[in-house]
């Protein structure tokens, strides 16, 4: 598995990288607990990229280690991303969390990864039934900004348009008011507020979260109704226009909330506003940062 | 003295926040700016014109410093209603709060429409220090809007 | 009481089970819902997966539930009155069946029990836990995240709960250990029959990989060891292993309310928070997530064995199984007792 042709270009970019001393540490993934199974890898010796590896159980995304102080202490680093990771990088670049100068991307193409779940169980194969909603919508198999590229071998995800991504949310959209109540009052029951999607989101970087300030306590503690949806409102307007829908809040629920259904939801409407879209462009200002004159005014009286 | 303590009570039972009002006698909060709509309000009241007294009036520096989890707050307390209210398009005391503003509460609207909130609870409106008949239509409108909501709503804010 | 032994038919088991269900036991059991295998409420048997291993998460919060009320308090006027939480519970769990765990999830219930008694009888833990009825299923094929045979229990074992069924062809035997189980089982006698102790079929032999004595010594010399820092780099700190972890039993005391009405609350916590030993003063003794792994690895297999003689850990791998950056206790515990 460790020789193929993308790994052997992955080993020797990491291997220039740090031997060049261009960087201190290169975040990647390696083989994990099981075959179907990566997980990361942080290399500072040279002689330790063997340990590199890509496939398409490589479901983390990586970028969630450049908020980690433990990770920033090495300064400059190499990070192995997909194209969906990579938008992560970029939005990161926009809102000042990371310099560009600072950050050498190692472009994975990808053609999607397998839903975990289905891995576990032995799922091998890349198909439309097996990867996640993201990579159906995915527009960018190959990441938009990159130092070195590494082109995949697999072959093209193919699209019959039977599996519909987000189904769902045309589903809710069309929902009465009360509907929709009962639909997520049912997930956000579910909610044991562990906090994992906000960990695992590359985006929350805050030092200190809004449910971890007590003067006032804006978000009440308990994990009943309400305050698992005030959780989970405030969660999801914080990533509003900045998610990259990379999917790993979603990922990380330990209780299968369907996060990415707000998350996603969210990125639409921010698009349909505002025409934007997070993590495209790492000169371009964050949606929240600036303001047009002529913007949406329909519901203001 | 007697007096006194009975002042004091009222006031502990004002902070308490716990009299949100029934469907008939909804308590709305309005948060406006200080600039444009509070001074609105104010022309309304001392044009001693009359409006809807179920409103709770904050005011705030700009609707930019509205941030949505005072939204949030107001709803998780109890509020029947949440206004929320700044200078027109321009006009912004700091020159574009209202703008970033705008931004913001499109988005956030959208969210809580999605989450199975009645829209109908939340308003925006643009009301200058002038505009105090504005005032008084968006006050009453909202209020006979409120009440006219069926009685027994439940939301991701109501407590099981 | 001395262990019972009775054989039950497979098909007097689903009987049995939708009988007492129809005698108003709340059954939970591992059944199918948004895409993977939780512990819920059943209706009837059917509904039951037992196909599976593990569900997801454990059935922990039937112990010590995600939020819990301590006492209420409301205020008018002059008057307060104040609510024992207590209240509430008691009698909790009087009509409530966990069935279809395995061992592993049985065994945790009395690590737990240990800690909620050993200072401080924590009322809300025993009302629940002396009332809960524990019925699990041996494992005939645990996979390569268990590791409960290392951790003094095995794919068999009773421990912890009111009655083990082992399936052997198309009939189960029921290693009935108290009185609960007895009284369920006395009540459906003609489901029963009663068996001697040398019919049920003898352990299998289950290797260990480790040994965990050879785990704590390592961690009993080596709290500064580099080895956490570098392992747990990959570690985002979200937690998941401490709330899906069938033994983790940290909770955070927290009021909510008004000058009228209000209640003080336990939720869940978790070690692998920052803000878990933040102090006031801003500082905070486990900077790293490398440390706040560490002190779970310290908890599990050290801390806990120095107090009470077994460890806090059962072996289940769900915290393995679950991790979103896949690291793997048991082979973390593998490579400090291969270190030692």
């Amino acid at each position: 598995m460790a020789n193929t042709k993308t790994d052997e270009k992955l080993q020797k970019i990491a291997k220039d990288l740090l031997e060049s001393g261009e960087v201190n540490l290169i975040i990647g993934y390696t083989k994990g607990s099981n075959p179907q199974r990566m997980r990361p890898v942080f290399i500072t010796k040279p002689e330790e990229v063997v340990k590199l590896t890509f496939s398409s159980n490589a479901v983390q995304d990586l970028a969630v280690f450049l908020k980690k102080q433990e990770v920033k202490k090495y300064g400059k680093i190499g990070i192995t991303v997909k194209g969906c990771d990579e938008k992560a990088v970029n939005a990161l670049i926009q809102e000042y969390q990371l310099s560009r100068d600072n950050i050498k991307i190692i472009g994975m193409q990808c053609n999607g990864v397998i839903k975990q779940s289905l891995a576990d169980k032995g799922e091998t194969k890349v198909s439309e039934t097996t990867v996640y909603d993201k990579c159906l919508i995915c527009q960018e198999h190959t990441p938009v900004l990159y130092d070195f590229l590494v082109e995949t071998e697999e072959p093209e995800l193919s699209i019959s348009g039977n599996v519909k991504p987000y189904a769902e949310i045309e589903k809710l959209e069309a929902m009465s008011a009360e509907e929709k109540n009962a639909y997520w009052a049912k997930e956000f029951d579910k909610c044991i507020k562990c906090y994992a999607c906000r960990q695992a989101c590359p985006l929350c970087f805050c030092s200190r979260c809004i449910v971890e300030k007590n003067m006032p306590q804006w978000i009440d503690t308990n994990s009943e109704e309400p305050g698992n949806a005030q959780w989970n409102l405030i969660r999801a307007y914080h990533l509003s226009g900045r998610c990259i829908g990379c999917g790993e809040c979603e990922r990380a629920c330990p209780v299968n909330i369907p996060l990415m259904l707000i998350n996603e939801k969210m990125a639409r409407d921010v698009y349909n506003l505002f025409g934007y879209k997070s993590g495209l462009d790492i000169n371009a200002k964050p949606v929240f940062g600036v303001f047009s004159e002529n913007d949406f005014n329909d519901f203001i009286k | 003295m007697e007096d006194m303590n009975v002042e004091k009570e009222k006031q502990k039972e004002g902070t308490a926040s716990a009299n949100t009002g029934s469907q008939s006698d909804p308590r709305l909060i309005a948060f406006v700016c200080n600039w444009c709509t509070y001074n609105g309000a104010d022309l309304a009241g001392t044009s001693r014109m009359k409006y809807s007294d179920n409103v709770r009036v904050i005011k705030l520096p700009c609707t930019g410093r509205i941030d949505p989890l005072f939204i949030v707050e107001a709803f998780k307390k109890g509020a029947k209603g949440v206004l929320v209210s700044g200078c027109h398009p321009g006009d912004c005391h700091y020159t574009s709060g209202n703008y970033h503003s705008r931004r913001k509460y499109a988005t956030f609207r959208d969210l809580l429409g999605y989450l199975g909130v009645d829209l109908n609870r939340v308003e925006f409106s643009w009301i200058s220090a002038s505009e105090g008949n504005k005032w008084v239509a968006v006050i009453n409108e909202f209020t006979d809007k409120i009440k006219s909501l069926p009685d027994k709503t439940t939301d991701i804010f109501t407590k099981k | 009481m001395e262990e019972k032994y009775f054989e039950i038919s497979t098909e007097n088991l689903k009987k049995f089970i939708d009988g007492i269900i129809t005698d108003n036991y709340e059954v939970i059991a591992p059944t199918d819902k948004d895409g993977d295998t939780f512990y819920g409420k059943i209706n009837k048997f059917e509904e039951t997966n037992l196909d599976i291993l593990l569900p997801k998460m454990s059935y922990k919060e039937y112990l010590l539930p995600k939020t819990e009320t301590l006492f209420e308090y409301s205020i008018s006027g002059v008057d307060t009155e104040v609510k024992d939480g207590l209240q509430n519970i008691a009698g909790a769990n009087e009509k409530r069946v966990i069935f279809g765990g395995r061992p592993c999830d049985a065994g945790a219930g009395p690590i737990m029990e240990k800690v909620f008694n050993w200072d401080y009888k924590d009322e809300f833990f025993n009302e629940r836990f002396k009332n809960l009825t524990i019925i699990s299923i041996a494992c005939e094929k645990p996979d390569n995240y268990c590791f409960c045979t290392e951790m003094q229990l095995s794919p068999e074992s009773s421990y912890g709960s009111d009655i083990l069924l082992k399936k052997s062809g198309d009939k189960y035997f029921a290693i009935v250990t108290g009185e609960k189980g007895l009284n369920l089982v006395k009540a459906y006698s003609n489901l029963f029959t009663e068996t001697a102790k040398d019919k049920v079929p003898a352990d299998k032999d289950w290797k260990k990989i480790f040994e965990v004595e050879k785990t704590k010594s390592f961690l009993d010399k080596n709290f500064e060891h580099n080895y956490f820092q570098e392992r747990f780099l990959s570690c985002i700190g979200c937690g998941v292993c401490t709330y899906t972890c069938p033994t983790c039993h940290c909770f955070d005391i927290q009021d909510e309310g008004n000058l009228k009405e209000g209640r003080r609350i336990r939720n869940w916590d978790s070690c692998q928070f920052g803000i878990f030993t933040l102090h006031t003063s801003g500082h905070n003794p486990r900077v790293t997530q490398g440390d706040r792994y560490r002190q779970r690895l310290m908890h599990k297999f050290k801390i806990y064995s120095e107090k009470f003689d077994k460890y806090l850990c059962v072996g289940c791998g769900r915290c393995s199984r679950n991790c979103p950056e896949d690291i793997d206790i048991k082979e973390v515990a593998k490579n400090l007792a291969e270190m030692a």
